[in-house]
């Protein structure tokens, strides 16, 4: 009989405060030590470190100083030995029977799910079943599962966490410039004279670049850091100018800077000329005189009064970013794009680089943060989502199914036509009892999905079968599967992270799993098998998949043909493009001399290929409110986001001794006449509650707060914000609205 | 990298650490904030203490105010390498004193260049606790990111 959460949490509480966990201070300076080059498990940011070893576990990390964090880790980071010796690891499988979770063999639990999907697939059809992964799998896994779904049971119900992290992201590169994923560099920190950090809390979710950021600041000459942000986190303490305003009101913002960027000459005309449409809708259709038009009606003076801030922030702001002969990062990341907006608000952030000319140029790129590890490497370039198919391609596209089809070997016709479902409509799906059966991999819906009570019920429906594949157990989703798989972790595999620079760098084994755990690779190879798919995974090992891997990158826009496995490990993180095993990678994509995709000879300092017309599109965008907006019965704004210490549904970070006393509670942030408006103070519970659903936080009172804003930490197992939040979703990423809802706020 | 500027606008320059000061850590007993200027006192161990509520700096703001004014000017207070990261949590794991070879997680290549007037040394032996500080010509090499 296996325990509650809450029971098991209180058993293993005690052990886990006397064992003191081991931190690496103390194994540093011992002897015996191996040290194995790997990749940081948490953020997108993708540090180097180096794997500490002995006796079969891991004792230390080390940062790589030869990799591009220069050898800084975070305090997540730093404390990464103490997830592997977790007292809630899972080490063996669980089926669950009528009497709660029994322990069973891998033979018993990899029969029983093999027989349900072939059950569901033969009576229902290869949509009644799907795969739901994640930005943290590593490529190698990620691939099988991919190829495993869409080309051996023939459905394209393969979806993944990056849905509820990047989409936004992905459809607005893809929009703008026709192919996915940055065309700059962390390099480009290095360079910058203006940083315009947008929807993004820097400091706390990717505090190495932060730091990269502020030794630029140092460093450079009156380099200027403008944040927009409703609150004023952490990040601002490096601003020059925070720009708060009303939630949901940053579209306006961004048209009103482009507005400042072309009444006060900042424009680059010869670059617009050379490189630039503009278009409307899904349409390339305007001209620039449309473009200005639509921009009129967005002065800084009108937009401030919207939003809520100075219009004099606003121009500032603007001139600060155009000012002629400076360089202009932009970074942004879930305020963008956990939006239902979220695409176009993207897209006004190339804009401001497209007007201003300010791209492609070292110190000058729009440049998305990633929040996971491998959501750009595994999940984005790998096309391991429900619309796409490997490095670009796309499941609606004909050409692209028949090209899969040969790298893949399977007969023409073999891919579906049809995209499979997007996060949150598989969810649905399964509510309504259309997916009968779900495979969750080293991800959490259980507790990060938004409006997740609606979901977890889902995950519960009588007829529903579940599998979790996952490290540690019990989680929030783990407690309502069907079977939960013992995942190896991190250190105990091997396989390649991508993140944000499109870097990809390779984590080798640096332990043995424990217990009886596996790496997900060898247990999507063994599904496959079962499924009588084996011949589509005739791997020994994650090695040979990326062999395969390299045959279906090649050729594309995100050429990593030269990328071999030796050279990864030799390596310290390589950069694609990189067509061949000569080739030195490329920091700048689309940039003339740097990206071995546009020619020598091209006449223009840079070639926006992944449009046919190799220009660049300025979306004309207008300001649209959040789904949800507050009113009379739900007055105030709520959001949700990161802390340092902690990191997504905290499974790792919440058993790090350190970590158990720093921000490991959620707290409901207000600001100071809110709290006296409500009549609470710090310490005193309030009930949150929206049209969704309600959860009862503790009051952290603080004037970093936002009049009227509420905010909550994600990251907390027993309070659940996603409780209140929404899932509304973007009509083009259908990544959801988690950055803005409506609620009301009682003393509790 | 230039040592001891301070071009961020977030203080003034501090005076450098005592080593008692730094170690006036025992004073905070509780989520309650001891009295402003209480008299350091240098204790190797920290009570257990509620966190929820109130992080480590936010408590020492008040309890031993100068070192936490110092760590938060200092780039490990700007990058939020916070008091944990060294100081271990509190109860059984807290390090008074944070072991030099802590250091070497982050600074892989510092740690294994310490020197001083050309001797082996050790990190706090140039660089003062909490302000992180140094005065004089670096012994250690520039990163080197790739």
């Amino acid at each position: 009989m296996a325990l509650s959460r809450r029971d098991f949490l209180k058993s293993t509480a005690a052990a886990s405060a006397l064992s003191a966990l081991s931190g690496p201070v103390a194994a540093v300076a011992g002897d015996g030590v191996t040290w194995t080059k790997s990749v940081c498990r948490y953020c997108g940011t993708g540090c180097g470190l180096y794997v500490g070893a002995r006796g079969g576990k891991v004792v230390a990390v080390q940062g790589d100083k030869d990799d591009h964090n220069a050898g800084y880790l975070c305090v997540k980071g730093y404390l990464l030995p103490q997830i592997m010796s977790a007292p809630d690891r899972h080490l063996h499988p669980l089926v669950r029977k009528s009497d709660g979770f029994q322990r069973a063999s891998w033979d018993e639990a990899m029969g029983l799910v093999a027989a349900k999907f072939q059950e569901a697939i033969q009576k229902f059809g290869p949509d009644a079943v799907g795969f739901y992964g994640s930005g943290q799998a590593l490529t190698e896994e990620t691939y099988v599962a991919n190829k495993l779904f869409k080309a051996g049971i023939r459905t394209n119900n393969v979806e993944g966490n990056p849905r509820l992290c990047m989409a936004s992201a992905t459809a607005g590169y893809v929009g703008t410039y026709g192919k996915d994923e940055p065309m700059g560099c962390y390099e480009d920190i290095d360079h910058a004279d203006v940083f315009l950090l947008v929807g993004s809390n820097t400091a706390e979710a990717h505090p190495v670049l932060f730091h990269r950021i502020l030794r630029r600041k140092e460093s450079g000459k009156n380099v200027k850091v403008i944040v927009l942000d409703p609150r004023r986190t952490p990040t601002c303490r490096i601003a020059d100018l925070h720009l708060s305003f009303v939630p949901g009101t940053d579209l306006a913002i961004l048209n009103a800077m482009a507005n400042v960027l072309f009444a006060d000459g900042l424009v680059d005309e010869a670059f617009l000329k050379d490189h630039v449409a503009f278009g409307e809708g899904t349409e390339v259709n305007k001209a620039r005189a449309d473009y200005e038009r639509l921009l009129a009606d967005y002065t800084p003076q009108k937009v401030a009064a919207l939003a809520g801030c100075s219009a004099e922030d606003i121009t500032r702001a603007a001139r600060w970013f155009g000012e002629k002969g400076r360089s202009a990062m932009s970074m942004w990341t879930m305020g963008l794009n956990q939006r239902s907006r979220g695409v176009w608000a993207n897209q006004l952030v190339h804009n401001l680089h497209l007007v201003s000319g300010k791209i492609g140029l070292p110190g000058s790129t729009p440049l998305s943060l990633t929040g996971q590890p491998n959501a750009c490497g595994g999940v984005r370039d790998g096309g391991a989502l429900s619309h796409l198919l490997p490095y670009g391609r796309l499941v609606a596209n004909e050409k692209h199914r028949a090209e899969m089809e040969r790298l893949w070997k399977v007969a023409p016709g073999t891919l579906s036509a049809k995209p499979g479902l997007p996060a949150i409509d598989l969810f649905r799906a399964l509510e309504d009892g259309k997916l009968k059966c779900l495979y969750v991999m080293c991800t959490n819906p259980g507790q990060s999905l938004p409006n997740v009570e609606r979901y977890r019920r889902a995950m519960r429906r009588e007829g529903a079968f579940v599998v979790v594949s996952e490290a540690f157990h019990p989680t929030r989703t783990s407690e309502l599967a069907d079977v939960v798989l013992p995942a190896a972790l991190w250190a105990e595999k091997e396989g390649v992270y991508g993140c944000t620079e499109r870097r990809y760098q390779l984590l080798e084994r640096a332990v043995p799993p424990q217990g009886e755990a596996r790496p997900d690779f060898d247990v999507l190879c063994d599904l496959a098998r079962r499924l009588g798919h084996g011949d589509l995974v005739p791997f020994q090992s994650p090695a040979d998949a990326w062999e395969e891997i390299l045959g279906v990158a090649r050729g594309t826009a995100y050429d990593f043909s030269g990328m071999t496995r030796e050279r990864l490990r030799q390596a310290h993180g390589l950069l694609w493009p990189m067509p061949s095993a000569d080739h030195p990678g490329t920091k700048r994509r689309y940039v003339r001399g740097e990206d071995p995709l546009v020619p020598a000879d091209h006449p223009q300092r840079v070639k926006f290929y992944g449009r046919p017309d190799g220009r660049a599109v300025v979306w004309l965008r207008p300001q649209k409110p959040p789904e949800e907006v507050v009113d009379g019965a739900y007055p105030m704004w709520f959001t949700t986001g990161r802390v340092l210490e902690h990191w997504h549904t905290g499974t790792m970070t919440r058993n790090c001794k350190e970590l158990q006393h720093a921000s490991y509670e959620a707290l409901a942030e207000l600001h100071p006449q809110d709290a006296a408006r409500l009549e609470v103070k710090d310490g005193d519970r309030v009930r949150v509650s929206s049209r969704r659903g309600a959860e009862t936080f503790r009051v952290k009172v603080t004037d970093a707060a936002r009049l009227g804003l509420v905010f909550v930490h994600m990251h907390d197992a027993e309070h659940l914000c996603n409780r209140v939040t929404v899932d509304a979703v973007d009509p083009v990423s259908r990544q959801p609205e988690f950055k803005i809802c409506a609620v009301k706020v009682e003393k509790a | 990298m230039r040592r001891g500027e301070n071009v961020l606008g977030v203080g003034a320059a501090l005076v450098t650490a005592a080593l008692g000061a730094a170690l006036a850590l025992g004073a905070c007993a509780s989520s309650k904030p001891a009295q402003r200027g209480a008299a350091p006192q240098v204790q190797a161990v920290h009570p257990e203490v509620e966190t929820g509520l109130v992080t480590c700096a936010e408590c020492h703001a008040q309890a031993t105010p100068e070192v936490a004014a110092q760590w938060q000017a200092s780039r490990h207070g700007l990058a939020l390498v916070k008091c944990f990261v060294c100081h271990g949590s509190t109860g059984a794991d807290f390090r008074a004193r944070p072991q030099a070879a802590g250091c070497a997680g982050c600074h892989t290549a510092q740690a294994a260049t310490v020197s001083k007037d050309g001797a082996p040394a050790r990190c706090f032996d140039c660089h003062a606790p909490h302000a992180l500080t140094a005065k004089g010509t670096s012994p250690h090499p520039a990163p080197n990111r790739s």
